[in-house]
């Protein structure tokens, strides 16, 4: 017995020197030194100004006293820079989005978000279909009927990359309708717009893309957006109806958020979710969100690692034919 | 329960236990083994088969040919190349309505197959590794989409490995490590058994229990055994002292190991080492006392493996034939006693018949003074029944001697406590009385007196005599076994007061020696 206990305490002493060496660093002062926010991808692009608004807006608001650095490492639809962050401590934040998901389930990555310390959902921006304006069809439901009568009777544009937000959402759209996907024929353009120019241009019948790409032209009645996939009709179209009232249950958010590096400090995790909790809070976030046409779409650090598990779950099940079967 | 199941004998217990380890270990490092090449082999058509799918989907001749839509036969011959380089079972590719364009069967050409496991790649250009029956049989699948310049999907390859040509190249790797754990276990199974029948051929063939039993009750026999027994093995080195060994030598277990010739004085163990003859009644004197030693050699299945020393404490021996002696003694005593009265009867009936009467009533009162003032002594002040007996005894034998036998009248001795034996009494009392006798058998008046007293701390007996007395050098050897007055030493006479010093040293006392020409005086100390 007493052998025992003399080895509980040596392990218990063992355990405690092991978890007060862990807390024994610098955390109490945590941030020391610059910060750093990565954008994957190069300036211009939904990211880079994600990472620039908050570089402004937690820089002048005081809530980070310390330096804050954006660098740009773009490449492999966001590879590059997460990579790069694998290496980093807590001082880096990276800019991520349903990208990290889809990527790995694609094989075009190795990186899942189980490698990340995901430290919040920033916004959200929603899907749009669009048709040029001399188009037969006036709903998205349209568009989604005829594909079912005969996958292959429209082209789709669809930018810069299959497997994007705006691709899964158009898939799971017709996915619901019944149409047979496989058959259905998707035009990749380089960018989103490259997409506008091609539907503008009569190349493709129908373009998917994000709601801050298509909505000027949709207001000039250049083209004719004829379906979102928010929650309920956005502010300024109001006359586009979401998918749901057009009888597909889905909501599909572009969202995008924020992840650090691996194994982060409980200590440094609340002290990320403090400052962009704050940061949310404030008049100059409202205004960035309203003149990207983005939408707030705030979860802190343990609600965005559940977003994230939930949103690997759907995109698998869209996936694979499985999802067809219900 | 348990107690049966080890209840078995040695062999079954040693080749079980050497089975039970061999194969537990065999079967972990098995499994292992087992589990690392499956995982190895199958990882490596995982890797192989998506290699080969994302090699053959960005061939550019592929998807030109996919663009034009004709090509078909290279594209047979291309896929047909990598399928031999890689050692892939089928490679198909489709092009995106779901034709099949390249088959290993050519059946199957042209017919459209739906995109199911292809679903992926097809809808979103995903590379992904699955396990597929779609084509042929269950396989093992890497699949690519075959990509246009922009990124639409033009078709998809998929790449096979079957199951059961992996499953029997597991079986082919599994099967080897099988046949050597076989091979091992029966190498253990031989062991076990050589093992085990080595150990019961060094143990005659008794169990593990049987062994212990014997030592126990080899142990209890030695222990139980009057005699000294040493055992020492072909090396001359002590493995054995029993207790009875022990208390003669007056040694402990310290001198296991050591050389026997350490504990015994020399004896002639070389001569047994060398001829393995026994050597029988060697006469050793050790620790005061007198010791026969047994020398005998020991065989272990016609081997000779050392040798045991038995010994003999011939003090015993010699006590014994002293008390005997004593004994014998006391009947003479006794017998003379009777001689003496008988005397005196006749003495008196004949001057009864002379009609002497005052003659007969002063011989009567005289011989009654006599034992009145022995007696007195001896039965009032002395309350010791066997010291009692003892004197009455030596005053017989002194009295035929025409020996004076005075008692002190200032003796006084109470019972005597238990830890002073009748035995040591006789040896103590009676070998100083009979000694003094001889002393004074040839002066003039002889006379040899007793006294005792224990008041204080020990109990003191006198013996003096007005014999010659003895020279120094003899009081010195007095003592010594063998040591007598009288003629040679071979019949072994002398130890009267060798014993008598025995006695003494047993009970802690202590003896003294006053001596002049006047005669001896010997006083015993013994503490109560």
């Amino acid at each position: 017995m007493k052998k025992y206990v003399g080895l509980l305490l040596i392990l218990t002493l063992v355990f405690i020197a092991g978890c007060s060496s862990e807390s024994s660093g610098s955390e109490a002062d945590f941030p020391e030194g610059d910060i750093e926010f990565v954008a994957p991808a190069t300036p211009g692009g939904g990211w880079d100004a994600t990472a620039r608004a908050m570089q402004k807006i937690l820089g002048d608001a005081g809530i980070i006293e310390e330096n804050i650095n954006v660098s740009n490492k773009p490449g492999g639809g966001g590879e590059v820079g997460w990579q790069y962050l694998l290496g980093q401590d807590a001082h880096t934040i990276s800019i991520n989005s349903s990208l990290l998901v889809a990527n790995n389930l694609l094989g075009q990555s190795e990186l899942t978000y189980e490698d990340f310390t995901p430290l919040g959902i920033l916004s959200t921006e929603w899907v749009s279909v669009a048709v040029p304006p001399d188009s037969p069809y006036e709903t998205g439901a349209e568009v989604m009927e005829a594909l079912k009568e005969d996958p292959t009777s429209l082209t789709i544009g669809v930018g810069p990359s299959l497997g994007n937000s705006d691709h899964l959402s158009f898939v799971q759209a017709a996915q619901e309708f019944g149409v047979d996907v496989s058959q259905v024929e998707f035009l990749v353009y380089e960018s989103g717009g490259d997409v506008l120019t091609a539907l503008l241009g009569g190349h493709v019948d129908v373009a998917t893309m994000s709601v801050s790409e298509s909505k000027e032209q949709h207001l000039a009645g250049e083209i004719n957006m004829i379906a979102v996939s928010s929650e309920e009709r956005i502010e300024g179209l109001e006359e586009v109806s979401t998918w749901q009232e057009q009888g597909v249950d889905m909501v599909f958010p572009h969202w995008r958020g924020v992840m650090g590096p691996p194994d982060m400090s409980e200590e440094e995790i609340a002290y990320w979710d403090e400052a962009i909790g704050e940061m949310v809070e404030t008049e100059a976030w409202q205004e960035v969100m309203n003149n990207n046409e983005w939408e707030p779409f705030y979860h802190n650090s343990q609600e965005s690692q559940e977003f994230l598990a939930e949103q690997t779950e759907r995109f698998d099940e869209l996936m694979t034919e499985a999802g067809l079967i219900e | 329960m348990i107690n049966r199941l080890f209840n078995v004998s040695l062999q079954t217990k040693i080749t079980g236990l050497l089975l039970g380890v061999i194969i537990s270990v065999i079967f972990i490092l098995s499994i292992f083994f087992a589990y690392s090449t499956v995982e190895q082999i199958l990882s490596n058509k995982y890797r192989l088969s998506m290699q080969t799918a994302r090699t053959v989907s960005l061939l550019p001749s592929v998807s030109e040919s996919l663009q034009e839509g004709d090509g078909r036969a290279s594209l047979q011959f291309l896929t047909d190349q990598f399928s031999m380089e890689n050692d892939a079972d089928f490679i198909i590719i489709q092009d995106k309505e779901g034709r099949v364009l390249t088959h290993p069967n050519e059946e199957y050409l042209g017919r459209v197959q739906a995109f199911g496991d292809g679903f992926k790649a097809r809808v979103f250009g995903g590379y992904y590794n699955m396990e597929s029956d779609e084509f042929l049989a269950p396989s093992i699948v890497g699949i690519a989409p075959i990509l246009s310049e922009t990124g639409s999907v033009l078709g998809v390859t998929t790449v096979g490995y079957l199951k059961k040509d992996i499953a029997s190249l597991i079986y082919e790797r599994i099967r080897f490590i099988l046949y050597l754990s076989v091979a091992v276990i029966i190498i253990g199974i031989v062991l076990g058994y050589l093992l085990a029948r080595h150990i019961r051929k060094e143990t005659f063939g008794y169990e593990p229990r049987e062994i212990a039993a014997l030592y126990s009750r080899q142990d209890t026999l030695l222990s139980s055994l009057n005699e000294g027994v040493v055992a020492a093995d072909e090396h001359d080195k002590i493995t054995l002292i029993n207790t009875s060994a022990k208390d003669l030598l007056e040694v402990n277990d310290s001198y296991i190991h050591r050389p026997i010739y350490e504990l015994l004085p020399p004896l002639e163990y070389s001569w047994v080492y060398e001829t393995k003859d026994e050597k029988l009644n060697q006469e050793i004197y050790l620790n005061n006392k007198s010791l026969f030693v047994n020398l005998v050699p020991m065989f272990t299945q016609g081997e000779f493996t050392g040798l045991v020393a038995t010994i003999k404490d011939r003090t015993e021996i010699t006590e014994m034939i002293n008390t005997l002696s004593e004994v014998k003694k006391y009947s003479d005593d006794l017998r003379a006693q009777n001689h003496e009265h008988s005397n005196k009867m006749h003495l008196i009936s004949g001057m009864l018949q002379l009609g002497n009467y005052n003659q007969v009533l002063e011989l009567i009162d005289r011989e009654m003074n006599h034992i009145q003032k022995n007696n007195r002594s001896i039965f009032n002040q002395i309350e010791d029944t066997n010291v009692q007996a003892i004197l009455i005894g030596k005053m017989g034998r002194a009295s035929e001697k025409k020996v004076d036998f005075m008692i002190d009248e200032g003796s006084y001795l109470s019972p005597l406590p238990p830890h002073i034996e009748v035995a040591e009494l006789i040896t103590i009392i009676g070998n100083l009385v009979d000694n003094a006798l001889e002393a004074v058998i040839s002066v003039p008046h002889p006379l040899v007196s007793f006294s005792t007293i224990d008041i204080g701390n020990d109990i003191i007996i006198e013996v003096s005599d007005n014999g010659i007395g003895m020279k120094e050098e003899e009081q010195e050897t007095i003592f010594q076994p063998g040591y007598s007055t009288k003629g040679d030493r071979s019949k072994k006479r002398g130890f009267g007061l060798y014993n008598v010093k025995a006695a003494v040293n047993k009970l802690n006392g202590i003896i003294e020696i006053d001596s002049s020409r006047q005669g001896a005086t010997i006083t015993v100390y013994i503490p109560k």
